[in-house]
């Protein structure tokens, strides 16, 4: 062997030393490591109520949570309901309508929906039972990406529109709840899949929080719809019941049926509950025009109290101070905006922050004395997270209509919106709405000018907004129903997480 | 008829010094000591002496050979008279000796045979042509020296027992005091220098032409009694012997040489009546032998002469011909020529002498000394003793209870014959399958089944416990390569024994370690020997090559990413090197590892040619997590895998190598860093696989560790070796203490080594997810299925692949057929349609585009989705590994899943729209089979497909269906190979759903007909089986030295440079 070289040999080890440390220290700066507690891919969407996306996805599936059948034997034609299936792409759409009847067997059947229309699914016909709910999946050539499902469930105390959810979820939330003056109040729960999802629901109350033996375990058979009729769990009544149901497996879809009949209530709603709890909302519909019966009411489902900031704004007439509320856990609190001084009669927003401790979820409700009668609306307020820049929707808009549309800029910055309609002639701008202001925090309304006739809309606006759909009653009670339209997430319309 | 020649009865002359005596030189690779022979010679008081020199030119030289030339005109100077003959090529001393009785005339004479290292006392031929005539003798030789030091005995003849085993009567470093020199017979007298009457010589045949080198000796003494002459030693005469033989010749393995003429000899010569005891003998000690030499590092020659004894045995002719020559000679019994043999086991008479003259050394020597001797055989067995003692503990409940599925340790259920059968297929059953070479792991499973007397579970619980004993045992191996102090060695292998890798691997179920483990000390080993290439031959190249060629093959055939780490390793060896003795010291090693690289992918084609792809490296390495395991560096430098107890106390193992460096000197100095740069190399390597610090995926890091294993366990070979040599008797300072602090803390580790043994399986879990997984049937009646794991790649019970969805931990899949993972799936499948059908549905899924995941993946057979956990190895409660995020929450919301069992350890959905894997499609499925798109799929219920076979067994050539009018999917991908014959039509198959393989049975068909399944295998297919099994072959035969035919000695070519002819009568005229 050559003569031994020390100087050499010991800088190589020396620097081989080196190396792991330096290797170490860039594997702990640069490398990404697992994130066991990250949230999962779809909790974001789940977690939202109903959206839209335009990528090209395979198949969408749309669950219409229900519409009421009147019950066994009934044979008259003021229940019922259907689902407006709209297509804006330029493919034609395949899908399979499958049909869920408490007491029956799912049914199935197939539609077409052609490029840039509409088809509308009667849910009722042919079945019998309380309640029909729906999965509607499509698929198309291209994908189905970017189709919308709503339903309108008839009630003769009048109708109720609710765009259909995405997908099952493990929990459902609703904030607010009503049985006073014998109003009913049925929760309507759709399993759709092959599996049975067992359920717990608890009730909050003004009481306090109840948990039903019959309703702990309760079991959702595959492929079924269940009716929960609140009044017959215990709280008969109330006038705020707010009601949380978790899977202990599986996963459902829950809506709320509620037939005001008085206390100060009177018409009828159907809608979804919130697949998740946030810690931002915004009311964006509030109009104290007429000293409206309006209340924010915000529900604590997590473990721990919720410091809630409310914040008042829209206008330079705002004036109302802000609200700082404790939202104990499994609480309900209702903030009834009689008691806030500083509103003005013109619209303004309402902003809910979570400052401490666990999201809540939030709801509005508001009933206006119309000339012969009063009309409840209730709508689920919208996550911050919906803020997008495209809205889209399946109910059209008669030309003429009064403030069919508020759009909601909820940036710092002035923006604009257009509306285009979409037919079977493309996708068009609608004339006398293709550039609307959007002033940075300001709620806009949009009347439909007369002689248009939106079949279905977009909304596209140049910042994040939210849009909600103001839909007139045409039985019943009368009135106005809100309804949030459809934000248009998953590509370039999503906005980052607004602050 | 051939007569028997006559008993020699007494010399040629009754004058001794008249008797002509014809010196014959064999002189090759010349020495400086070769001036001293010449010179001795010419000195010799025998007057009737002629010389005659064969000189051996080089390999591949000429007659100009300016060596050769060089040579032959020292011989020239020093003895005018002398006769030179050249030689061309090196066809060996006995049969170039030969040549010399082939060029005297006359039978009046006699021969002496000498090396050309042997320097001759003037006094040494008379005194033995004296001898031999006073004696009557046929044959004698002179007592020989030590050429440096004439006071210590070298030979004074041989001793032999009957199984040709040589006792050496003389001790290694015996002084000669006068106590040997009786003249006596003896069995055999070294070649180096023995005086032979001509016609006994010739009578005898002379020297065998079978034996080149090693062992003529004792064949020519063995027939020179078996003819009735006399061998004995003149311890008057004396010779200076420099015997260097290994030395001169590096290229030539003499003791292997040895071996194999030994047993030749033996066979040739024992009598027909004592030949199969003699045979049982010979076998019996080889095996006791070769048990022994597996701890003694001597197993070789035991397995040298044990090939020897089959081989001569199988070569009946050839034995018979050379017994018929052997056996003609034969004057005298075997009983008698029994008496002049060593009585017993010569290796026995030997060592038990050279013990005892040890132990009277020891009297006589300081007794401190003495002390020291006794302490460091004391340590080596200490060492033995505890490790075997350790083995036995740790694995007992392993052999008792068996070795637990977890990780990478599927059960081995498949036989020989099938693992033969879908090998030669050329259909790689794995995954949904597809129309590749099976992997060449599923051949060495086969082989080792077969010699397992089909037992596969045995070779699997074989393997779990001995590839950690084949990685201790080569360290010790290379440990000789490193030092001579045993001590030294036996501390490297406890160092490499305490390193908790291989035990970690055997509670967490990773063959790659374990096989990594194992095969690092052999590649040391071989590293090492690389470097004397430029001094051996060329087939000694090959031969080296293919060793390390075979062990890389071997590794690779499961863990192909070890040719990268051993390629790594080679370039950090000769980093080493280069920086501590400069770049010429390099040599051989760059050319050998090359070399043996392409012997390794060679033995792995063609399944080599999965990895031929744009994918080819997350092929190689493995499936990329996308993340880091985030293990840390404290766990990565422990080996630690989560199960072993104190894995830490490992850590100052470092600190043993760093010392060695500090203190070591010389070579020891060399090898210190050698280890550290491994060390420090691989740990780095591992750090970066644990962290993905690279950005992208590298080996497994344990798999990386294992050189980094190899390395400490140097540096402590490498302290030992320096604290005996450097340190110790050195001038006091800082190094003493340092070194002594160093060598106590190499036993740190022997604690948690212990400790983890107790439990008799290394912690392997007792239970794992197999036992839950028992729940899916195997060939239900409702048809078979796939099973679709999800989750993280390090939990599935199959080789994996990953896909990426967008979030930080990639989704890691396999797939398998109904029932538990087998051997097939523990390879990563390559890209077919299926493969892509599957990731295009689970994107799908992972990023929620369609509740129907079911429908998606039915056609492919896949009924349960499987999601481990929690495998009680590598994840466990206190320590779950995460799941991809959304993985379960987008099951969860699927319209076709049910759950079929959840738990904290597992999650199993079934896919209620699955279709057997080979099923007579619905009117709805038969529609949809003919579209490939995934829109149509989702719509289409597939649901009340039956099963056209149960208990498909993929891999199998021909299989049996029950077919009706419709059309026959099978969830395999599309291949022409694959026809159906059914009323004696061939069908034809058709890509179906865009991925399967289906078959359009008509109309005219009976319902539930018997059909034939046929795959047509590849001619290719054949041809690359039947090289690559002739590739093994070849590789094992060359590297362990053995050969299908017998070794053709090259003849010996003597080239005349004068017209001298040599009579006995008048000498050269």
């Amino acid at each position: 062997m050559s003569r031994v070289r020390r100087v050499p040999g010991l800088a190589l080890v020396a620097s081989a030393a080196i190396g792991v440390a330096a290797v170490d220290r860039a594997g702990r700066l640069d490398a990404p490591q697992v994130a066991p507690d990250a949230p999962g891919v779809l909790d974001a969407p789940a977690a939202l109520p109903p959206t839209v996306s335009d990528l090209a996805v395979t198949s969408t599936a749309w669950y219409c949570p229900g519409v009421p059948l009147g019950g066994k034997g009934y044979d008259g034609s003021d229940h019922g309901g259907r689902a407006i299936v709209a297509n804006p792409t330029d493919d034609e759409l395949t899908g399979i309508v499958t049909r869920y009847v408490d007491g029956s067997t799912p049914q199935t059947n197939t539609i077409t929906v052609p490029p840039r229309d509409k088809v509308v699914v009667d849910l009722d016909r042919g079945v019998d039972g309380r309640y029909a709910s729906a999965l509607i999946e499509l698929t198309g050539v291209n994908g189905a990406g970017g189709a919308v499902v709503e339903q309108r469930a008839d009630f003769p105390a009048g109708e109720s529109y609710q765009p259909c959810a995405n997908a099952p979820s493990a929990a459902w939330y609703f904030a607010d709840g009503f049985t006073a003056s014998d109003s009913e109040e049925d929760l309507v729960l759709t399993n759709p899949l092959v599996d049975a999802t067992v359920i717990n629901v608890r009730f909050v109350t003004k009481d306090g929080e109840r948990a039903p033996s019959p309703l702990q375990g309760f079991v959702l058979p595959p492929q079924s719809l269940s009716v929960i009729k609140i009044a017959e769990q215990g709280a008969r009544g109330e006038e705020l019941v707010g009601v949380e149901i978790r899977a202990q497996s599986g996963a459902f879809i829950a809506a709320r049926a509620q037939h005001y009949l008085g206390t100060g209530r009177l018409g009828y709603t159907l809608k979804l509950g919130a697949p998740g709890a946030h810690t931002d909302w915004w009311v964006v519909t509030g109009n104290y025009a007429g000293e409206p019966a309006e209340q924010i009411d915000i529900f604590n489902p997590g473990e721990k109290d919720a410091l809630v900031s409310v914040l008042f704004s829209g206008s330079e007439a705002v004036t109302a101070q802000p609200l700082s509320l404790v939202v104990p856990a499994h609480r309900v609190v209702s903030v009834s905006m009689a008691n806030v001084a500083g509103l003005p009669e013109s619209d303004f927003v309402v902003s809910l922050s979570v400052l401490e401790g666990d999201p809540v979820v939030v709801e509005h409700v508001v009933t206006r004395q119309l000339e012969e009668n009063a009309a409840t609306s209730v709508d689920l307020a919208l996550p911050s997270a919906m803020a997008a820049t495209k809205w889209r929707s399946a109910i059209g808009a008669d030309g003429g209509r009064e403030r069919a549309l508020l759009v909601f800029n909820i940036t710092g910055v002035d923006a604009t919106a257009s509306v285009a309609s979409i037919g079977p002639a493309g996708r068009l701008p609608a004339a006398g709405l293709e550039s609307i202001a959007l002033p940075a925090g300001r709620p806009v309304h949009v009347s439909v000018p007369r002689g248009l006739d939106l079949l279905q809309y977009e909304v596209t606006a140049t910042q994040p907004v939210l849009v909600v759909r103001m839909v007139p009653r045409l039985t019943g009670v009368g009135g106005k129903d809100i309804v949030p339209a459809l934000p248009v997430l998953g590509g370039s319309s999503q906005s980052e997480p607004f602050p | 008829m051939e007569s028997a020649p006559e008993t020699p009865s007494s010399p040629p002359n009754a004058a001794p010094g008249g008797v002509p005596v014809v010196a014959s030189v064999v002189v090759a690779h010349p020495h400086p000591g070769l001036d001293a022979t010449l010179e001795a010679l010419g000195a010799q008081d025998y007057p009737h002496l002629t010389y005659l020199f064969f000189v051996v030119g080089a390999p591949g030289g000429g007659a100009d050979d300016p060596r050769l030339v060089a040579t032959m005109r020292a011989i020239t100077e020093a003895l005018p008279q002398a006769i030179l003959r050249t030689v061309v090529g090196n066809p060996g001393y006995g049969p170039t000796q030969n040549e010399a009785a082939r060029m005297v005339e006359g039978d009046r004479g006699l021969f002496l045979f000498l090396h050309d290292d042997v320097a001759l006392a003037p006094n040494a031929v008379s005194a033995m042509v004296v001898e031999m005539f006073a004696s009557n003798a046929a044959l004698v030789g002179p007592k020989l020296v030590d050429w440096e030091d004439p006071s210590v005995l070298q030979h004074v003849g041989l001793g032999v027992d009957r199984t040709g085993e040589v006792d050496p009567i003389v001790l290694p470093g015996e002084r000669d005091q006068e106590q040997h020199d009786g003249v006596r017979d003896v069995f055999c007298v070294p070649s180096a220098c023995m005086l032979v009457r001509a016609d006994v010589f010739r009578t005898a045949g002379g020297f065998s032409p079978e034996i080149d080198f090693g062992g003529e000796e004792i064949d020519l003494c063995w027939r020179v009694h078996l003819t009735g002459g006399r061998v004995m030693v003149v311890p008057s005469a004396l010779a200076r012997h420099r015997e260097d033989f290994s030395g001169r010749n590096p290229d030539v393995d003499l003791t292997e040489l040895r071996e194999r003429h030994r047993v030749q000899t033996v066979l040739a010569a024992t009598s027909p009546s004592r030949v199969m005891p003699v045979v049982a003998l010979l076998v019996g000690l080889s095996l006791v032998e070769a048990v022994v030499g597996v701890f003694s590092g001597r197993a070789k020659r035991a397995l040298v002469a044990l090939g020897a004894v089959f081989r001569t045995i199988s070569r009946v002719g050839s034995l018979r011909r050379r017994r018929a020559k052997v056996q003609a000679l034969r004057l005298v019994s075997d009983a008698e020529i029994h008496d002049l043999q060593v009585q017993g086991s010569a290796r026995i008479v030997s060592f038990l002498r050279a013990r005892r003259a040890r132990s009277d050394a020891k009297r006589l020597e300081n007794r401190i000394a003495a002390a020291e001797r006794e302490k460091r055989a004391r340590t080596t067995l200490a060492v033995f003793a505890f490790l075997g003692a350790v083995f036995v503990v740790g694995v007992r409940r392993l052999v008792i209870d068996g070795v637990t599925f977890v990780g990478q340790f599927v059960p081995f259920t498949e036989s020989w014959r099938s693992l033969g059968a879908a090998y030669r297929l050329g259909w790689w059953p794995g995954g949904f399958g597809s129309a590749t070479p099976a992997p060449t792991g599923t051949a060495l499973v086969g082989v080792a089944t077969f010699f397992s007397l089909g037992n596969p579970a045995a070779v699997r619980t074989v393997a779990v416990i001995g590839l950690g004993v084949v990685g201790v045992v080569g360290m010790w191996w290379f440990g000789r390569d490193v030092t001579q102090s045993a001590r030294a060695r036996a501390g490297g292998t406890l160092a490499y024994a305490m390193v908790p890798l291989h035990y970690e691997a055997v509670a967490t179920g990773r063959w790659s370690v374990l096989a990594a483990y194992a095969a690092v000390p052999w590649v040391l080993l071989a590293f090492s020997r690389a470097n004397d290439v430029l001094t051996a031959t060329a087939s000694d190249v090959m031969r080296r090559a293919l060793r390390l060629g075979l062990v890389i093959g071997a590794v690779a055939a499961f863990e192909p990413s070890f040719v990268a780490v051993v390629i790594v390793a080679a370039i950090a060896y000769l980093l080493a090197t280069a920086m501590c003795t400069g770049v010429r010291s390099l040599r051989g090693l760059p050319g050998v590892v090359a070399a043996s690289v392409v012997v390794a992918l060679l033995l792995n084609f063609p399944w080599i040619g999965h990895y031929v792809g744009s994918d080819w490296w997350s092929l190689v390495v493995g499936a990329d997590p996308g993340v880091g395991r985030g293990e840390g560096i404290l766990r990565i430098l422990s080996f630690d895998a989560g199960r072993a107890a104190f894995a830490p106390a490992i850590l100052v193992l470092y600190g043993v190598g760093a010392v060695a460096v500090v203190v070591a000197r010389e070579t020891r100095f060399v090898w210190a860093v050698r280890g550290a740069v491994l060390t420090a190399v691989f740990a780095s390597l591992a750090v970066a696989s644990d962290s993905r610090a690279f950005g992208f995926s590298l080996p497994e890091s344990a798999v990386l560790s294992s050189f980094a294993a190899g390395g400490l366990a140097l540096g402590v070979i490498a302290l030992l070796d320096a604290v005996e040599n450097d340190v110790r008797g050195a001038r006091f300072g800082w190094r003493q203490p340092l070194a002594l602090l160093a060598t106590l803390s190499v036993l740190v580790p022997v604690i948690p080594l212990a400790v983890n043994a107790a439990d008799g399986r290394w912690n392997q879990p007792r239970s794992s997810l197999d036992t839950l997984l028992l729940q899916l049937a195997k060939n239900p009646d409702e048809g078979d299925y796939r099973v679709l794991y999800l989750g993280h790649p390090d939990l599935l019970p199959a080789a994996p692949r990953t896909l990426d969805t967008g979030s930080s931990l990639q989704l890691g899949y396999a797939v398998t057929d109904d029932g538990i993972a087998t051997l097939f799936t523990q390879w990563s499948p390559g890209t077919t349609s299926t493969v892509r059908t599957l990731e295009n549905a689970l994107s799908h899924l992972m990023s929620g585009d369609t509740p129907r995941i079911g429908r998606l993946i039915a056609p492919l057979g896949v009924r349960y989705l499987v999601i481990p956990r929690i495998d009680g190895a590598r994840s466990t409660r206190s320590e779950p590994m995460a799941v991809p995020d959304g993985l379960v929450d987008a099951l969860r919301v699927q319209l076709d899943l049910r759950r079929q069992y959840e738990s904290d350890d597992l999650l199993i959905y079934e896919n209620t729209a699955w279709v057997p894997t080979v099923a007579q499609l619905s009117t709805a499925g038969r529609e949809a089979s003919t579209t490939a798109g995934m829109d149509e799929l989702v719509l289409a219920d597939l649901r009340g497909a039956t099963p056209a076979k149960v208990g498909f067994v993929p891999g199998r050539a021909t299989q049996r269906l029950e077919v009706s009018p419709g059309v026959v999917n099978i969830a395999v991908p599309p291949s022409p190979r694959w026809t159906l014959s059914v009323d004696g039509r061939r069908l034809a198959s058709r890509p179906a759903f865009g991925a399967t393989t289906a078959f359009d049975v008509p109309d005219t068909v009976m319902p539930a007909s018997r059909a034939t399944l046929r795959y047509d295998r590849p001619f290719l297919q054949v041809a690359f089986v039947v090289g690559q099994f002739a590739m093994w072959c070849f590789a094992l035969f060359v590297a362990l030295g053995l050969r299908l035919r017998r070794r053709r000695l090259s003849p010996v070519r003597v080239e005349r440079n004068d017209e001298t002819r040599i009579t006995f009568e008048t000498g050269p005229r």
